[in-house]
């Protein structure tokens, strides 16, 4: 007697543990990207009056406005200038950074208080005219 | 010099591109220009090692009148260092590239027997591409004077970079591109076993390249972040920062890929991943390197550089590559046979799929996040996108969104970021390593899987509660505690296991266990470090933190000029005694302050002081002025008008500085004096001081004086106003188990290592004998690896 053999794969797709536990990690990796967003999102701009009316935290490029000095608090403060002329005072909580005096262009990321008045710097970056220079910067918040 | 180097590149590159197209014509079958395929990648290294050997020497024997070497290195250097400033700059770092590159092509010749035309055709073709990127920035350019236009030779060049002065920094980048080169091998083999239509053989020659370049990119990431911690001053390593992320993207999807090269080889699936794996490291490499050196993240980064010319090149290359590679893959995508999975969730095939899925997510959310500047710059997708999260967030820093975007439309993602999001993927990897290597291939007998885990399971439950009576800070730190100890302990298990066949065969594990001990580092130094403390140290005094005691000795100035704190620190708990030296230094080539830290490496934790400040003493009953300067000490106002010097008699003078004191409204003209006497016969002088008589008693002295300057510094006597001391300001913090994070990696490495050395004797045996017999000795690996 013969018998046809026949394949009993199951048709169509089914829904492994395996499968499940993939999406969980994808959906896993979207939900804290998320998050992640949300507290890392920083928009670029190149006008302080940008920066200032909106309030939230950006990263401001501009051009040094003044030199450098420590205020009472013990924090780095300058006066940053964009391209239109306005002027804003960045207070940086860390040490000088490195490179200072002969930047070209820098960088504040951080947000304006309104009640104080001035830029609150979290980091920053000094952007200086040479090339190919790995200068490391100081820490991140 | 300029017309030799360039015209040693352009052989390079014409040497490397005729191999490249010889080989072309062999896979076409003309077999006459295999000679010159060969003999060609001869050619090629030896003119790339022509040019690294004169771009060398002019380093070595300070050359400056040509740009290269004057941008990057100085008279101060020394010889190590006049060597390694040949790297700093793009050319060169581009030929050391290329030369490891074309170092792997001899090899690549010998080893690969049928497959050889097609995978020298395209690294050939790789080589002569980044031979030409680095023609684009000619090292060779001399000096030309920028006002005049003419050559020139200046006396000395710029100076290397501070922050480069270090070995670390030295061997980072050399280490890097090997890593690089070597991940070219995998590529190239992919792309030739599509052409060939060989879907498996290329997995046995290029799964030990791939393994060696994984090492070594290993490895270099350990450099770059030992060198930082230890340098640069900031307590940290690792800053996911995009220099740092893009590197660390292909060392993830090449981690998927040798894992699913090993799948391939053990049972033939994951034919396609493993193309698509080779395909993406690399592109992921040229990615890394793109978004360093083209200047598009250099509003958003430090690592960053605006280099023109470069931009373009690189782009079209980048996506030729890309795009070019995927067409081919896309093109066999139906020829390759495909072999289904194992059913089972408990087997190592389904983990592979889910660690290489694991893994690809955080590649994924790393590089998206990296992008995040270059993808905003498109034209109107940084608004699109700037609108739609503005819309659909709500900030939780303090600060809240409007819902317009920002007229630049660019944006960034700060680090936060990234230690948001990777730590809890990181975990799920850390979870599938913890059973993965305990699984049977197809399938798995539960009850002995329990069985295995069991020791590591109480392991980590005894190491879990520790770190939880040890102030853990929160619940991730502690179930990466926990986690990596289970997988520390199950794949010792497994090294236990299969050291019985010999030892060679436990480097999948052994990396295993080093990734383990590199979580456990992480979490310690992160988790459960005491915060940083700014700490101000008065000359003399001490202050305690954190279980020591710190004295600050003084300040002084080591031969090199740089400025030393001086800080005994002593151990509370058994009285150990460490002198820490942090340096503290305005650089003027910089142009910036530098602080280096001083870390005092312990068994379990690491001390570490960064130095922020150094304030020197402040009398306050003294003043420095120059001319015309006015100054407040107690009740007297005083300005220094300027000097008067007379000579009384021959060998006697007297300076005097002519001050005007206002005092209770009253104005007085005071000269406070030095007297000079020259005594008979020699040649020194003795210092006598004539103080000026202050109203209320007290009296004014000059103390010193610079006529050059037209500087004093005065004294008041007799008012008795505090001294204030110098003081040292620090940033201490601890780190603990810091140590395991470069112990972590070393023993990945080696793993990874071992594992290269095993993959090469079989792929041997692959094609000599069958399966291979690994060797038990040393004398047998010798004999093995000689190629007995």
């Amino acid at each position: 007697m013969t018998t046809a053999t026949q394949d009993f794969k199951p048709r169509g797709f089914m829904l492994k543990p395996l499968h499940m536990i993939g999406l969980a990690i994808i959906l896993m990796a979207i939900v804290m990207g998320y998050f992640g967003l949300q507290s890392a999102f920083r928009p670029y701009t190149t006008r302080v009056n940008e920066a200032l009316t909106s309030g939230r935290s950006v990263q401001l490029a501009g051009f040094l406005g003044s030199t450098g000095e420590y205020d009472a608090n013990g924090n780095f403060t300058f006066k940053l200038q964009d391209e239109t002329g306005d002027m804003v005072t960045v207070v940086y909580s860390k040490p000088r950074p490195a490179n200072f005096e002969q930047a070209v262009s820098v960088v504040a990321i951080g947000h304006y208080d309104a009640t104080q008045g001035v830029f609150l710097a979290d980091d920053m970056l000094v952007k200086c005219p040479s090339k190919y220079q790995e200068q490391a910067e100081t820490a991140l918040s | 010099m300029y017309l030799f180097g360039t015209l040693l590149i352009l052989s390079g590159i014409a040497a490397a591109l005729i191999a490249s197209v010889s080989y072309m014509l062999v896979t076409r079958g003309n077999t006459g220009a295999l000679i010159y395929g060969r003999y060609g990648t001869h050619a090629a290294l030896i003119a790339c090692l022509l040019v690294v050997v004169s771009l060398t020497a002019l380093f070595v024997m300070q050359r400056y009148e040509i740009k290269y070497v004057y941008d990057y290195s100085s008279s101060e250097l020394s010889f190590g260092y006049r060597v390694a400033a040949m790297w700093a700059g793009q050319p060169g770092s581009f030929v050391v590239w290329a030369f490891w590159g074309l170092i792997a092509a001899q090899f690549l010749i010998r080893r690969t027997r049928h497959a050889e035309p097609y995978v020298l055709s395209i690294f050939m073709f790789i080589q002569a591409a980044l031979l030409f990127f680095m023609l684009i920035r000619n090292p060779f350019v001399p000096f030309t004077d920028a006002s005049t236009g003419a050559f020139a030779t200046p006396a000395d060049g710029k100076g290397l970079n501070e922050l480069l002065h270090n070995p670390w920094m030295i061997i980072h980048p050399p280490i890097l591109f090997v890593g690089y080169a070597l991940l070219a091998v995998p590529f190239a083999f992919a792309l030739a076993g599509l052409w060939r239509r060989d879907y498996d053989g290329w997995v046995h020659q290029a799964l030990p390249w791939t393994l060696g370049g994984w090492s070594f990119l290993g490895l270099a990431l350990l450099l770059g972040g030992y060198w930082a911690y230890e340098t640069l001053g900031w307590g940290g390593y690792w800053g996911w920062d995009p220099v740092e992320n893009s590197a660390l993207v292909p060392w993830l999807t090449s981690t998927a890929l040798l894992h699913a090269m090993i799948t391939q080889r053990t049972h033939g699936g994951m034919r396609r991943a493993t193309f698509s794996l080779a395909i993406l490291t690399y592109v992921m490499v040229f990615y890394a390197t793109f978004l360093t050196r083209s200047g598009v993240l250099s509003s958003f980064s430090v690592h960053s550089f605006v280099e023109e010319g470069l931009k373009m090149v690189m782009t079209t290359a980048l996506f030729a590559c890309a795009i070019l590679s995927t067409i081919f893959l896309a093109w066999r995508w139906r020829d390759i046979p495909v072999r289904p999975l194992s059913d089972k969730l408990l087997s190592r095939d389904s983990f592979m799929v889910l660690m290489i899925l694991g893994l690809l997510v955080i590649a994924a959310v790393v590089s998206i996040g990296t992008s995040m500047p270059v993808i905003s710059a498109i034209p109107g997708i940084g608004h699109t996108l700037q609108n739609v999260l503005g819309a659909a967030f709500e900030l939780d820093d303090g600060t809240t969104y409007g819902s317009e975007a920002f007229t630049d439309g660019r944006f960034g993602l700060v680090g936060s970021f990234y230690s948001t999001t990777v730590p809890p993927l990181g975990l799920v990897v850390v979870v599938l390593m913890i059973i993965g290597p305990l699984l049977g291939w197809r399938d798995t007998n539960p009850r002995r899987l329990l069985t295995a885990m069991r020791w590591p399971a109480l392991a980590a439950v005894i190491v879990s509660c520790g770190a939880l009576l040890l102030n853990a800070r929160d619940l991730l730190s502690l179930a990466y505690v926990g986690l990596g100890t289970f997988a520390l302990g199950t794949n010792l298990v497994m090294i236990i296991k299969t050291l019985k066949g010999g030892w060679m065969r436990i480097g999948g594990y052994l990396a295993h266990l080093g990734l383990a001990v590199l979580l456990a580092g992480v979490v310690g130094s992160a988790g459960y470090a005491a915060p940083e403390q700014r700490v101000v140290i008065p000359q003399g005094g001490s202050i305690s933190a954190y279980g020591y005691e710190f004295t600050f000795n003084g300040y002084r100035l080591t031969p090199e000029g740089k400025g030393l704190l001086d800080i005994t620190v002593i151990k509370n708990d058994n009285n150990q005694v460490f002198n820490a030296k942090p340096l503290i230094y305005f650089n003027e080539r910089m142009g910036a302050t530098v602080a280096t830290p001083s870390i005092k490496t312990e068994l379990l934790q690491d001390l570490y002081i960064s130095p922020a400040e150094y304030m020197p003493q402040i009398d306050q009953n003294a003043a420095d002025m120059v001319v015309n300067d006015q100054r407040t000490i107690g009740p007297y106002e005083i300005t220094f008008l300027g000097f008067d010097a007379s000579q009384a008699h021959e060998n006697e003078a007297e300076v005097g500085a002519r001050i005007k004191v206002v005092h209770e409204g009253q104005e007085y003209t005071l000269m406070p004096k030095v007297r000079i006497t020259a005594t008979e016969g020699s040649e020194e002088a003795t210092f006598e001081d004539v103080p000026a008589l202050l109203p209320n008693g007290n009296s004014i002295s000059l103390v010193n004086f610079d006529p050059m300057q037209r500087r004093v510094y005065v004294r008041v006597n007799g008012l008795g106003l505090p001294v204030d001391p110098a003081k040292a300001v620090v940033t201490v913090s601890t780190k603990p188990g810091i140590q395991l994070v470069w112990i972590g990696t070393i023993i990945g490495v080696i793993g990874g290592l071992i594992a290269m050395l095993r993959r090469t004797l079989e792929g041997r045996g692959y094609w000599e004998k069958g399966r291979a017999r690994l060797p038990r000795s040393v004398g047998d690996l010798i004999r093995a690896v000689s190629g007995d």
